[in-house]
């Protein structure tokens, strides 16, 4: 969207009277004025009620509909989604929606954008409200043309009697420039958003003409001309440049700081530091030049102690799912097998640093981020300026992509505190090594695996027990560093539900809070959520190890697997996906795979999931080069199914993509540190996946149009890091249990594998 | 004494130090948002314009050092191309390249498809008909989070048959 200029006291109505998106109203007179919310008790910035369905439609007299939602554009494009289901709903031209969205003025609280959760929790919601809307718009329009509403049908936005079209009004002519005063039942609130509903019934899926459609991306055009503004691009009249100087080591504690350059001044508050400049370069230049001396701080553990330190910290034991007795049925296996599994800590890795924009003006303030979920950064910013709710408002602008909760509101809140410190409004980015090295990290993760196989070559026990560290944290640093804590510690919890059929199986869960945050002056590794948080990492070891049991009990990945399903919609993907690898049925490794021979051998692997009802399948083929211990994932067929599919040509991209970057996970990326922070701070110590490394993807979506939608932004990642473990297990004969598989430990594993050999051959 | 840089076909006079990086004149002078600051350390490419015919990292490049170079960024793409093609500069609303990034919907977050773009143009200015291999090899110092890359190769594939 663009951002609309702001003023002290601009109301959500002079926003649409600006924007030509007039509320509707078929009787009541306009009464969302600035002055009278202000007069009922509240601050500068009136809530939008939820409750109102002008909170979430207008109609504009040229028959331009507005859709407002505080749900966010990631860049997967949920916003054109959104704008099908209302298109669809009111059965208006899809060219004719525009999408107003994540500003606390002008749109409804709907919570985080997170989770795979917006389609499947807030995609009913609204094409509920427009199919409320519908109804309405019905009702009048029956009165108006003198008919029944059951004798009038809707086409491109003009209601018209059936039989007899050139009866007929449009949507524009029926509403004039009032509002809806429609009272929507408000029904619940959860992590998806609210839920309302009235009278309006939605279309059924086989009525759909807009609605599992192909279109085109609405934000796309302007993404490649250079029109489109990130968050990167707010610019407000007076505003200062600044950058962060954040401390040498987590716990460090500010000690003394030096003059500054002309042209620069210094911010200080306790351990928080910061420049601003009226010119960008002078502020970049003293925040890397300026000198500034800090407590020597040592709280982490040696990186080689990583996963001893996660096994003993303090943690929270529960059993999260089980069935049956394991320890009967592994005493009663044919063959027993454990094993355990590492993953490490990684980063976003957003390609644009976080940046934000803040002003502070007469008590009131505005922030300009590209933040997940408006309404907590608000909070944050009320509860840090000791401000009123209403006196704050956040306007969310896309930024560059985030894939969980990366530097944003941090970064957001490090504006707030400059604005303050200043006395001017101040736009923050954060440079390259603050990204890589303080945007809240995914926690690395230790699994043991045990499991027995029966005579009949079935899995009849199985136990995963997960130690797995904070992956909601929403502790956020600027407030640690002034002495006034923001956000909250959690702690991790184990994401992966049992796809198979096991006669005895437990999850078991460890769950820790931030990594390494016992010391009293740190709060440790800050760990939060990355696409799929926990999942990706528990379905590594998962996946592996049914594939090693596979293994032991001599039978093909794939048919083993169908052995243990019972869920027809995921046998029917497994089977999709198989065929269009065109899988041959063998069992792995291949034959003469553990060689200590130079060359270049390929594999194929498998590995499923379900991740909040989207289930996936996988088939990786690779190629390793058993002299460097280089894995290059050659292949990847991808099946998902979703449940009714919105935008199919925008979900296989948006997989595409997801599958690209858990490559780039599975074989390149782990945070390093030593024992003051963390050191791989730029992209030549933490390595991504390059346009060399990029396999080439096959995606198979199966549409289920009758079954509700439900996530697509992050299922797909979790079985790329198995499959590509089982095809390197398929090609060279060795098990990898350590993401990420670099050459080295692949070489490492080879070597080691191949002695173990050799021993017992002598 | 103040520079005098060439961007998209125009002169501006720049106010900033000679040693300041070209993209922060290009953002904060000229208010060009195709640009973006990723790294500014030469690891990325979201910064990249064209110096001629040549993709630079413009976080990285000083101000002093193009003048007199023609600079050309993502919002210049267009002209160039029309220019290149013998047409007028207003013939072409968009390069062929803009154009298939639209039609294979190449971006997710966007914010490193300016670099992308630009070398993208770079490489079908020099090698009309890319094969996989020479588009892996010319885009490799791009970095892409989202995960577009194979997308990138269908649109670059995409144009250059446009521009055949």
């Amino acid at each position: 969207m663009s951002t609309p200029i702001k003023e002290k006291g601009l109301s959500r109505l002079d926003f649409l009277k600006a924007s030509g998106a007039l509320v509707i109203a078929f009787s009541l007179p306009l009464t969302l004025k600035a002055g009278s919310a202000r007069a009922a008790g509240h601050g500068a910035f009136a809530p939008v009620n939820p409750a109102e369905m002008d909170a979430w439609l207008a109609v504009g007299p040229d028959g331009m509909v507005t859709l407002f939602t505080g749900k966010v554009e990631l860049g997967g494009g949920l916003l054109t989604g959104f704008a099908q289901i209302v298109a669809e709903e009111l059965d208006v031209p899809f060219s004719s929606m525009t999408v107003v969205s994540g500003d606390t003025l002008l749109t409804p609280n709907q919570g985080f954008t997170a989770g795979s959760s917006s389609i499947s929790g807030a995609g009913p919601l609204i094409r509920q409200v427009a199919a409320d809307a519908r109804y309405a718009l019905l009702q009048h329009a029956a009165t108006h043309l003198g008919v029944p509403a059951a004798g009038l049908t809707v086409k491109a936005g003009v209601v018209s009697v059936k039989g007899n079209p050139a009866k007929s009004i449009s949507y524009a002519d029926l509403i004039g420039g009032k509002h809806f005063a429609e009272l929507l039942p408000v029904k619940s609130a959860g992590f998806g958003g609210i839920q309302i509903g009235g009278k309006g019934v939605p279309k059924k899926p086989s009525q759909y003409t807009t609605v599992g459609q192909p279109l085109p991306r609405i934000d796309i055009p302007d993404k490649v001309t250079g029109k489109f503004a990130f968050v990167q691009d707010v610019r407000v009249p007076g505003m200062l440049h600044g950058r962060v100087i954040r401390p040498s080591g987590i716990g460090s504690q500010l000690i003394s700081v030096g003059s500054p350059p002309k042209g620069v001044r210094v911010l200080r508050e306790h351990n928080f530091l910061g420049v601003v400049a009226e010119n960008e370069w002078d502020a970049v230049q003293a925040a890397q030049n300026l000198p500034v001396k800090w407590s020597n701080w040592k709280g982490l553990p040696a990186m080689a102690d990583l996963y001893s330190a996660i096994r003993s910290d303090a943690s929270a034991y529960s059993v999260v799912a089980s069935g049956g007795n394991v320890s009967t049925a592994l005493g009663a296996a044919k063959t027993t097998l454990q094993a355990s599994y590492t993953t490490p800590i990684e980063t976003h890795g957003s390609i644009g640093p976080s940046c934000a924009v803040a002003e502070i003006k007469d008590g009131v303030a505005t922030v300009w981020s590209g933040t997940q979920d408006p309404s907590s950064l608000r909070a944050n910013v009320a509860d840090l300026l000791g401000l009123a709710m209403d006196n704050v408002r956040v306007i969310c602008v896309e930024a560059s992509g985030c894939y969980g909760r990366n530097g944003a509101d941090p970064a957001a809140i490090d504006a707030v505190i400059m604005a303050r410190l200043a006395g001017r409004p101040v736009r923050v980015q954060w440079m390259r090594w603050d990204e890589h090295g303080w945007d809240p990290k995914s926690p690395a993760t230790v699994h043991d695996l045990v499991g027995g196989v029966d005579a009949k070559g079935q899995i009849s026990a199985w136990q995963h027990e997960a130690w797995i560290p904070a992956q909601f944290s929403t502790t956020i640093i600027g407030g640690t560093l002034v002495g006034h804590p923001l956000g909250m510690g959690s702690n991790g919890g184990f994401d992966g539900p049992m796809v198979y059929n096991f006669p005895s199986f437990s999850q078991i869960q460890h769950g820790e809070g931030n990594l390494f945050s016992s010391t009293p002056e740190s709060v440790g590794i800050i760990s939060a959520w990355m696409r799929s948080p926990g999942q990706f990492q528990v379905n590594f070891a998962m996946e592996s190890f049914v594939d090693e049991l596979a293994s032991a009990a001599g039978a093909d990945p794939v048919e083993f697997r169908l052995r243990h399903l019972t869920d027809w919609r995921l046998i029917a993907l497994l089977k999709a996906v198989a065929k269009a690898a065109n899988w041959q049925p063998r069992t792995s490794p291949q034959a003469h795979a553990l060689t200590g021979k130079a060359g270049i051998v390929t594999g194929r692997g498998v590995a499923i999931s379900n991740r909040g009802g989207t289930l996936n399948a996988q088939v990786s083929e690779v190629e390793v080069n058993r002299a460097t211990g280089e894995i290059q994932v050659t292949h990847v067929f991808a099946g998902q199914d979703n449940g009714l599919t919105i935008n199919p040509r925008a979900v296989k991209l948006h997989m595409e993509g997801a599958i690209t970057q858990s490559v780039s996970r599975t074989l390149l990326e782990e945070v390093t540190f030593d024992q003051s922070n963390i050191t791989s701070t730029d992209w030549s110590t933490y390595p991504i996946l390059t346009f060399k490394g990029a396999p080439v993807i096959e995606t198979l979506l199966i549409d289920r149009p009758e079954l509700p939608a439900t996530g697509v932004g992050e299922p797909s990642v979790n079985p790329v890091a198995p499959s590509i473990a089982n095809a390197v297990f398929d090609a060279i004969g060795v098990r990898i249990r350590q993401l990420p598989m670099r050459p080295d430990r692949v070489k490492a594993a080879l070597a080691q594998a191949l002695q173990a050999a050799a021993t017992t051959k002598s | 004494m103040s520079l005098v840089i060439t961007v998209n076909g125009s002169k501006h006079t720049v106010k900033a130090s000679p040693d300041t990086p070209l993209l922060y004149v290009l953002r904060n002078e000229l208010f060009l948002q195709g640009p973006h600051f990723g790294c500014g350390l030469s690891q990325c490419g979201a910064c990249a314009v064209l110096m001629g015919k040549t993709q630079i990292r413009s976080c990285v490049t000083p101000v002093v050092g193009v003048v007199g170079q023609p600079i050309t960024t993502l919002e210049g793409l267009p002209a160039l191309y029309a220019q290149g093609s013998g047409q007028t500069a207003t013939a072409a609303t968009l390069h062929p390249l803009q154009q298939a990034w639209i039609d294979e919907q190449v971006p997710q977050c966007g914010y490193c498809q300016n670099g992308m773009l630009i070398q993208a143009a770079d490489l079908l200015m020099k090698t009309p008909h890319p094969t996989d291999t020479q588009i892996r090899q010319a885009m490799n110092g791009h970095l892409c989070r989202c995960g577009t890359y194979s997308a990138i190769i269908r649109g670059i594939k995409r144009a250059a048959a446009t521009m055949a």
